[in-house]
């Protein structure tokens, strides 16, 4: 351990972030292979999407990283060490589909949840409260997940994952259930809390998000889950919302728009 | 309740701000309860029904009055037998469930069971209870027992059970410890749920005290109604019948009422803007 630095800002650069590696993973249910085979390394500070369609086993790739899912051959390691240390030690931040909030909990203390279970040093009040405010809840403490629309609950969310400032950030298909507007918001809204701070996992179906957010965007296929490629996002950061627009983007949105094609028919054939 | 809307929200489904509707809202389930006692009152009238038959609603309300402390003594202890057993069903119900909830061996050896439970007529084996229990206040109890605590069961373990399984996973991912998951998000989830539960089981445990009173008592509004029977007056027997009517009401409102309280945030709705 590091000794604590003063902190300018809730996404202070960190320089606890470990870097996650992952070897010959294979996860099975009986004959079914949900994973098969996959290889893949993350920067302490990298952000990675998993781009692929239903059935490539991305989801099952978060929740083996983190800890959820034991493989069935294969090791993952987070810094040092393995995957179920780092779950002791709560160094993963986990953000679903759903923002699953807790009806009974106001926002603010839903935002806190996690952070409380943990207890300790764990639960620091201003750092949620600078979170809540970087997210644009300010002022929305007090409400019902009930009075929150779809956005506001996922922003929540974001911070309740936040709040503990784990080591790891882990999303599955955070911002599917948005409409389009409210999913590019979020997206820049995460790009900014996240700060490079920490590696990210995030797995989604949207070629747009994965270019626009990522540093790489992995491509898996389906039957059996595998990675198909690994392809580097060669754009500036920050990132801008008229890089959408540029040239380069477009590049990338095609090149993985065939990729995707070419997972897709893959899995067909092996039907 | 701090109630705030965002631009999002359609709005909030509150309680309607026209007063007129209002007020007739709150008085028309009072007002059509008046117009099927007036009713009744016409048909025993106009039909000269047989005071033995059906007392006229004057006739019965009349009577009330004027056997008010026989009856009070009596509304006493069937008040004191339905509290008791709803209490005691209410708290093994909800043991009864957390064994279910949290034991797979529990929930296949003793949920069967509990259902075949609920298959036998309480007022076959009451008669037992006397037997096993003598006269006093306890075969009343363990009847009312027995009807209480099944829905409780129910809800219950329904409730503890259907957690969202991404919050569980979420609660993992931080090693939560079991009485966390149960203390903030199990329970809580489950408080609705055993709220509707309650709500069920307060108006069963009127009726559980009533039968035990049938099979063996010298006090309670359901042994008034057997004494009343026995000697054909018909018009103390529905008096008592009223009287427990109105416990039965009472109760579910004030469990109703703490449920209210227990649960503000299901008291909170919007207009779902859609995720």
């Amino acid at each position: 351990m590091l000794a604590e630095r003063p902190r300018s800002s809730v996404a202070d650069v960190d320089s606890r972030a470990p870097s996650i590696s992952i070897r010959g993973l294979r996860v099975a249910y009986g004959r079914t292979v949900a994973l098969s085979d996959t290889t893949l390394d993350i920067g302490p500070r990298e952000f990675v999407s998993v781009l692929g369609p239903s059935g490539c086993g991305k989801t099952t790739l978060l929740k083996v990283v983190g800890g959820l899912i034991r493989p069935t051959a294969g090791e993952v390691r987070i810094g040092n060490g393995t995957v179920e240390e780092a779950r002791r030690r709560r160094a993963f931040g986990f953000v679903f589909q759903d923002a699953t909030l807790l009806p009974w909990r106001r926002a603010g203390s839903n935002a806190r949840l996690l952070a409380e279970i943990i207890g300790g040093k764990a639960l620091d009040q201003a750092r949620i409260d600078g979170l809540l405010r970087t997210v644009g809840l300010a002022g929305f403490d007090d409400s019902y997940p009930s009075q929150l629309s779809g956005g506001m609950k996922q922003r929540v969310a974001i911070v309740r994952a936040l709040a503990f400032d784990p080591q790891v950030l882990l999303m599955d298909e955070p911002f599917a259930a948005l409409d389009a507007l409210t999913r590019d918001r979020l997206g820049e809204v995460l790009l900014h809390v996240w700060a490079e701070s920490k590696p990210i996992l995030f797995v989604t179906h949207s070629i747009e998000e994965a270019a626009f957010l990522s540093d790489r965007v992995v491509v898996m296929r389906a039957r059996p889950g595998r990675v198909l490629e690994d392809v580097q996002i060669d754009l500036p950061r920050p990132r801008l919302h008229e890089m959408k627009e540029s040239h380069e983007f477009f590049e990338i949105t095609r090149r993985l728009r065939r990729l995707i094609d070419e997972a897709q028919a893959t899995a067909e054939e092996a039907r | 309740m701090a109630q705030r809307l965002t631009s999002l929200d359609a709005g909030p489904d509150a309680p309607t701000r026209n007063p007129v509707v209002a007020v007739l809202r709150a008085v028309l389930p009072f007002g059509f309860l008046l117009l099927c006692v007036a009713a009744w009152e016409a048909v025993v009238v106009l039909l000269r029904v047989n005071t033995f038959v059906l007392p006229a609603p004057t006739l019965i309300f009349a009577r009330m009055v004027r056997s008010w402390p026989e009856i009070m003594s009596n509304t006493v202890v069937t008040v004191q037998e339905t509290l008791l057993g709803f209490v005691l069903g209410a708290l093994i119900g909800f043991i009864l469930a957390l064994l279910i909830a949290y034991s797979r061996l529990f929930e296949q050896v003793l949920y069967p069971l509990l259902v075949a439970s609920q298959a036998v007529p309480k007022i076959a084996i009451a008669p037992l209870f006397v037997l096993w229990f003598g006269f006093g206040i306890w075969p009343k109890v363990v009847v009312t027992i027995l009807l209480v605590f099944f829905p409780v069961v129910v809800t219950t373990a329904e409730g503890l059970m259907s957690v969202d399984r991404n919050l569980i996973d979420l609660l993992r991912s931080v090693s939560a410890n079991p009485w966390q998951v149960f203390i903030k998000v199990r329970l809580p989830h489950a408080l609705p749920q055993i709220m509707a539960g309650l709500k069920i089981a307060i108006t069963l445990a009127v009726v559980g005290a009533v039968v035990g009173e049938w099979v063996g008592a010298d006090k309670g509004l359901g042994y008034l109604i057997i004494f009343a029977n026995s000697q054909l007056d018909t018009t103390l027997s529905f008096a008592a019948i009223m009287v427990l009517v109105v416990i039965g009401v009472v109760l579910f409102v004030i469990v109703d009422l703490i449920g209210r309280l227990l649960t503000p945030w299901n008291q909170v709705r919007t207009i779902d803007p859609g995720m």
